[in-house]
């Protein structure tokens, strides 16, 4: 069959000058090599955001004061300043919206956040505390190395009692395990009862702050002796992911029934998931098709050799017309030919990617990679094509060559 | 039915300059016969052989093969007379380098959409009838020069055409090896193919039953037979 013999023939010819066609395919090689690599990276770059992202928690709903709006609402004048900007102005949440959300049973946790400035008596130093309810262990999954967090009793009492970072009881008691002892805060005796694990700070997404220098206050006890009771925000956590959009709801509905206004903002850390991910989708696709460059580079020396190819083979070509070819079957000979060299080029460098990027992790631990198997079969493809658009040209030359000028070239 | 040609014409264009190749020739050869065409270079005798193999094109006149106008077929209608009714033998062999002899038989039969199996079959045997079975194997590059005629003279004969066509058949080789390869083409003239044979040797062409003469693009002597 005339399919068999053009895949023989081409075999044939690709094995009888084995350095040639090797270097022919180094392009190919090369560019699907660099496609897969490329993307394998971006892809693990994506997956790691995505695990830490999800690790901060990914039915946490953060509730925020103002009303973030990204577009200029109807009849508002752009030349005004914004009525309620996010971070300015005076918050709107207050400690009985918490409350209000606790009682909803669709709510796993909520806690409040009161961020306040109060005076270390033993450093003689202003410090941060931070006010939250008995829930925020349960929401951020605090590891405690000595003792517990605070219970709902101690919140609702308003009691002097707090849980510090692993940093915080190495300034105040050294490091010791200091539950029971006792520290002042403008003053007044506050009662240790936990002590953070140790844990590396992190750099991005809402949750992102030392945890090491906390000082966790009951959020009745820091609101109670400040004349400005407003929080800075509220998280709640949804029972599981997928409850976490009709929690939104819940939690729209109720707080606008209390402020009669929407002045507050609901993200969901999904949100963040998902832009950040949409990011670097476009990077990866960047890198990628700066990658694909170089199969095109890989399909100009297809062409290149393939031209050569068919001029130092014309004669072959005029004895083939000479016992029966016709114009499709050294079309399509020379056409094999190109696709086998692209395709043979595109496994090469897919098994090189494939090999690099399980490389890469070992060689450079915090980088992380994953090949996609859409980067894999888009490669393969563009290759293939790669080898039948190069190829055609050369492939057409060949298959209208003139059988006795064929046969009489040298 | 045999080859009818009739006021041929042949020309090339080189840039301006007209040649004229073959100049009003008219030739029949019948089903069967061995015919040898002679002449000096440049006479236009390889061009002759090469419109009666479909080869190439004619500017005017008509040729009839086997009852068949081959002046208006296109190029793949071509190929396909060429496939089925004519078997070529080249001065210099002209067997693809990277295929073993019986690749290079099997070859016409791929174009003829014969399945692989046969197509062995039928090779193997050709190459066995033409003494080569121990030899099937080897690369042309491997073989003598006399193997190697015999090896095109197979790849040749596969098909079953009713013509073979000679071009200088024993040029490359010595007299003895020359001998044997005319003692092929006899042999199967015997087996009532038509042979036409182009040569410049007029011992080689004393063996044919017939010498058709040509000259300056004009046939001379035996244009009937």
């Amino acid at each position: 069959m005339r399919t068999r013999e053009n895949l023989r023939n081409s075999f044939k010819s690709l094995s009888h000058n084995p350095l040639r066609t090797f270097l022919t395919m180094l392009g190919v090689i090369i560019g699907v090599l660099s496609v897969i690599m490329l993307t394998s990276i971006g892809e693990g770059v994506k997956d790691q955001v995505t695990a830490e992202v999800e690790a901060l928690g990914a039915n946490l709903l953060y509730i925020i004061p103002g009303r973030i709006s990204f577009t200029p609402g109807p009849r508002q004048s752009k030349l005004g300043i914004s009525v309620n900007p996010f971070g300015s102005g005076r918050s709107s949440l207050t400690y009985d919206d918490v409350l209000a959300l606790k009682k909803q049973k669709q709510i796993a946790a909520v806690t409040g956040i009161y961020n306040g400035i109060d005076r270390l008596d033993i450093l003689n130093l202003m410090v941060a505390t931070t006010g939250v309810d008995e829930d925020m262990a349960k929401i951020r999954g605090l590891n405690l190395k000595y003792g517990r967090f605070f219970t709902a009793q101690e919140r609702k009492s308003r009691a002097r009692v707090s849980v510090i970072g692993d940093q915080a009881n190495r300034e105040i008691f050294s490091g010791r395990n200091s539950i029971g002892q006792s520290f002042k805060l403008n003053g007044k005796d506050y009662r240790v009862i936990g002590v953070l694990q140790y844990k590396k700070p992190e750099n991005f997404g809402p949750g992102s702050e030392d945890l090491n220098i906390k000082i966790y206050l009951p959020i009745t006890e820091i609101i109670s002796r400040n004349s400005l009771p407003r929080l800075q925000q509220i998280i709640v956590k949804a029972r599981t992911t997928g409850q976490v959009r009709p929690v939104e709801t819940i939690i729209r509905r109720i707080l606008k029934n209390r402020h009669q206004t929407e002045d507050f903002s609901v993200f969901k850390q999904q949100d963040m998931l998902n832009a950040i991910n949409n990011i670097l989708s476009i990077l990866t696709a960047a890198l990628g098709g700066i990658a694909a460059i170089s199969l095109v580079v890989g399909g100009i020396g297809i062409m290149n050799i393939m031209l050569v190819s068919v001029a130092e083979r014309t004669r072959e070509i005029g004895v083939r017309k000479a016992i029966g070819a016709k114009y499709r079957d050294i079309l399509v000979q020379f056409l094999i030919e190109a696709v086998t060299l692209s395709l043979l080029g595109g496994l090469l460098g897919l098994a090189l990617g494939v090999a690099g990027s399980r490389m890469i992790p070992l060689l450079i631990p915090t980088i992380h990679t994953a090949v996609s198997p859409l980067a894999v079969a888009i490669s393969l493809l563009f290759a293939v094509l790669v080898g039948v658009f190069f190829g055609v040209y050369p492939a057409a030359l060949a298959a209208k060559l003139d059988p006795i000028e064929a046969l009489r070239s040298e | 039915m045999g080859i009818i040609i009739h006021t041929l014409y042949k020309s090339y264009r080189n840039g301006t300059e007209i040649t004229e190749v073959l100049n009003n020739v008219s030739l029949s050869v019948a089903d069967g016969e061995f015919a040898a065409i002679v002449g000096p270079s440049g006479s236009g005798k390889s061009t002759l052989m090469n419109i009666i193999g479909c080869l190439d094109r004619f500017n005017y006149g008509s040729y009839r093969l086997n009852g068949l106008d081959i002046g208006g077929l296109s190029q793949n209608q071509l190929a396909e007379i060429r496939n089925r009714h004519i078997g070529f033998i080249f001065q210099f062999f002209n067997l693809l380098p990277q295929y073993t002899a019986l690749e290079n038989v099997e070859l016409p039969l791929f174009y003829g959409d014969i399945s692989p199996k046969i197509a062995r079959e039928k090779a193997i045997s050709a190459l066995t009838m033409l003494g080569l079975k121990s030899r099937m194997h080897y690369r042309p590059n491997q073989l003598s020069g006399g193997q190697k005629q015999r090896v095109a003279i197979a790849r040749a004969i596969i098909n079953s055409p009713s013509i073979i066509l000679a071009d200088e058949p024993t040029g490359s080789l010595d007299t003895r090896t020359g001998r044997e390869v005319m003692d092929i083409l006899k042999d199967l003239n015997n087996q009532k193919k038509t042979v036409i044979m182009v040569t410049h040797d007029p011992n080689l062409a004393g063996l044919a039953d017939r010498i058709i003469q040509i000259r300056d693009g004009i046939i001379v002597d035996g244009s009937v037979s």
